[in-house]
């Protein structure tokens, strides 16, 4: 079939609900429950450099060791997978990127970049079982033996060319040419290996999301969000997100994911309101640091498309319109224009404002010269940020206010 | 996993150091002599006893397949492991010294991060050490031996009451069945290839100062760290020329 007719095809199936779905044909677990390897063999060694690696990431200083927020994430892997609970570790990494990842070993890995980005529990559950499903698949040890399967194949065929050549059957120039070419198809098949992978866990993420009572739907939205920063950032090549590169084309992922959602249909059990104020239980605490870490990113389309999402789904508002003001006065060169002023203001409507917010607005009064409101913001941020390091500094503006003009 | 960086330097290294396929090593110091971290202990009528304390190994043991790619094995290295810290403790370059055993901090000890981080910048130190002294030379090292793990040994100083701390870091490859094959193969066809090898290096550290004092590198294509007396053999190659 060409390829347009199968796009015609896929976009009909897209319009018309009412077509019976194909049935969703299930994925069961490679790995058996409380397993653990035989020393001796690639997978013994696999796992034995995953604890090495696991060992780091537990005593990083870059781990955020918040017991709460990984009994949190915990509670959510073994919703989606109860037989494998005992077998999950969780760490959260400090890493102002979109990405999680799982060792062989059942360790996990989740970035703080992940979870400014996701709208709610859901979504999260979404990323956790997609990479529950590179474990339960041991991805890893297929990549591993099938790396060492190619290479040594591609070995002795070079040889074996190299042999052809000495005796005289192959010219030079045509076992070059054919060693090349098996060189190049290695490589790609490769990387095709990896993608199918990704494929595979994409399908295994969303049956288990939708067999815990999670919307399937969510696993789509995720890639929604992606795909609408990546354009929001104006940025032709995507070189900060780290899923973009082995992972399948985020247009047809996002079709896939849909597909599966609609066979899978299912019993929405998990109470969208209750998920949410879970999730920003959990993760409150950290977002000030966690978009700080965002800012210093310098990437103002990205993060302005961000934040604006994150003040729809009403995350965090004093933080995130501040947030915003910064966004806004960075693009503007450091200028503290009418638009970052409304986004400060706007901050300091909730209880969650940050303290800088009235540091800001304090500095735009005293540059427009109305002393008397610079004055008391400058005095709000001192009472709010007593150990500011700044303090000298403020302390030199509310002596300018107190000048008369 | 794969080769990164430090691997390849490591074998960089290897390949200029490597003649003849025995045991090869290059050493350099910044003291002729080892003295207490803590000159106080010392009186004239009980001399100080230099304490050592042995990191643990640094080690990994992989099998080397056809394609000349490392996969990690876990029984190996085990057993190199302990092999090694047996074979330490009675080394002949080691008499004279008190030897302490690096103990892992218990899990509530507030410098228990220090102490497992203090390990791995030997490690990118010590690789640092093989990369820019001795595979690719750096022309502001050239005459001069001043690496140092900083201040923040005084931690370990502290923790396991010693003068000198000893690390030892090894990757040692074994040519699988599949290797040797392609290995006789590619020979007779006139081209050599790399079997399994063993490379690594040992490092003394002045726990008053941080610095490295001595550090030594050792490559050996018949190296073995499976069995007692090729520990023997790897612990005797390490530490051969270690100021006493």
């Amino acid at each position: 079939m060409s390829t347009w007719r199968r796009a015609a095809l896929a976009m009909l199936i897209g319009l018309c609900p009412a077509t019976a779905a194909p049935a969703f044909d299930a994925l069961s677990p490679s790995l058996p429950t409380n397993y653990s390897p035989p020393d001796g063999d690639t997978e013994g060694g696999l796992w034995m450099a995953s604890r090495q690696a696991e060992e780091e990431i537990a005593h990083s200083p870059r781990r955020i060791a918040d017991a709460a927020l990984e009994t949190y994430l915990r509670d959510i892997l073994c919703r989606l997978a109860p037989e494998y609970c005992s077998q999950i570790r969780v760490y959260v990494v400090r890493t102002p990127y979109f990405n999680a990842s799982m060792m062989p070993n059942g360790a996990m890995q989740v970035w703080s970049g992940l979870l400014i980005r996701m709208r709610d529990e859901a979504q999260l559950a979404a990323v956790l079982g997609h990479e529950i499903g590179h474990f339960l698949r041991r991805h890893s040890l297929e990549r591993a033996r099938d790396l060492e399967t190619k290479t040594s194949l591609l070995t002795l065929f070079t040889l074996g060319l190299g042999g052809a050549v000495a005796a005289g059957g192959v010219a030079p120039a045509v076992a070059q040419g054919a060693s090349g070419g098996a060189q190049l198809a290695a490589l790609g098949s490769l990387f095709a290996f990896s993608r199918d992978h990704e494929a595979q866990a994409d399908k295994y993420g969303v049956q288990l999301m939708a067999k815990a009572g999670y919307d399937p739907a969510q696993a789509a939205a995720v890639w929604r969000n992606l795909v609408d920063e990546q354009n929001a950032s104006g940025e032709k090549q995507d070189g900060s997100s780290y899923f973009f590169a082995t992972h399948p084309d985020p247009a047809s992922r996002l079709e896939t994911l849909g597909g599966y959602a609609r066979e899978l249909g299912g019993q929405q059990t998990i109470d969208a309101g209750q998920a949410h104020a879970r999730y920003f239980a959990a993760v409150g605490a950290h977002l000030p640091g966690f978009f700080a870490d965002e800012l210093h990113l310098s990437q103002p389309g990205r993060s302005e498309h961000l934040f604006k999402q994150l003040l729809d789904a009403k995350f965090a508002p004093g933080v995130v319109n501040y947030c915003l003001g910064e966004v806004s006065r960075k693009r503007d060169g450091g200028k503290l224009s009418d638009a970052a002023l409304a986004y400060y203001q706007a901050a300091l409507g909730y209880p969650d404002a940050p303290p800088e917010a009235h540091r800001a607005i304090g500095l735009w009064k005293l540059k427009a010269k109305q002393l008397d409101e610079a004055r008391q913001h400058f005095t709000a941020y001192l009472e709010q940020a007593p150990q500011a390091g700044d303090r000298d500094m403020i302390d030199y503006y509310l002596g300018l206010t107190e000048k008369a003009p | 996993m794969g080769i990164g960086g430090i691997g390849r330097a490591l074998m960089l290294a290897g390949v200029l150091l490597v003649l003849g396929g025995c045991a090869s090593t290059r050493d350099f110091s910044s003291v002729k002599k080892l003295d207490a971290a803590t000159p106080a202990a010392a009186t004239p009528a009980e001399p100080h006893v230099l304490q050592l304390v042995v990191m643990p190994p640094d080690v990994e043991l992989s099998v080397l397949t056809a394609g000349g790619m490392t996969e990690p094995n876990a029984a190996w290295t085990q057993t190199a492991k302990s092999l090694l810290v047996d074979q330490l403790g009675g080394a002949e370059a080691l008499r004279g010294k008190k030897l302490v055993r690096f103990e892992p901090p218990a899990a509530a000890d507030p410098n228990g991060a220090v102490l497992n981080e203090i390990q791995h910048l030997h490690r990118a130190v010590g690789n640092a050490i093989v990369m820019h002294k001795l595979a690719v030379p750096l022309p502001t090292k050239k005459d001069r031996f001043d690496w140092s793990l900083g201040q923040e040994v005084a931690v370990l100083h502290d923790y396991a009451h010693a003068d000198y701390a000893l690390f030892i870091y090894v990757r040692d490859s074994y040519s699988s069945a599949g290797r040797i094959f392609t290995q006789i193969a590619a020979a007779a066809l006139g081209v050599g290839l790399a079997g399994g090898q063993q490379a690594g290096f040992a490092t003394l550290v002045d726990l008053g100062t941080g610095n490295v004092v001595w550090f030594n590198f050792l490559v050996d294509a018949t190296g073995d760290l499976r069995d007692a007396s090729g520990a023997a053999d790897t612990v005797k190659n390490l530490l051969h020329g270690m100021p006493q």
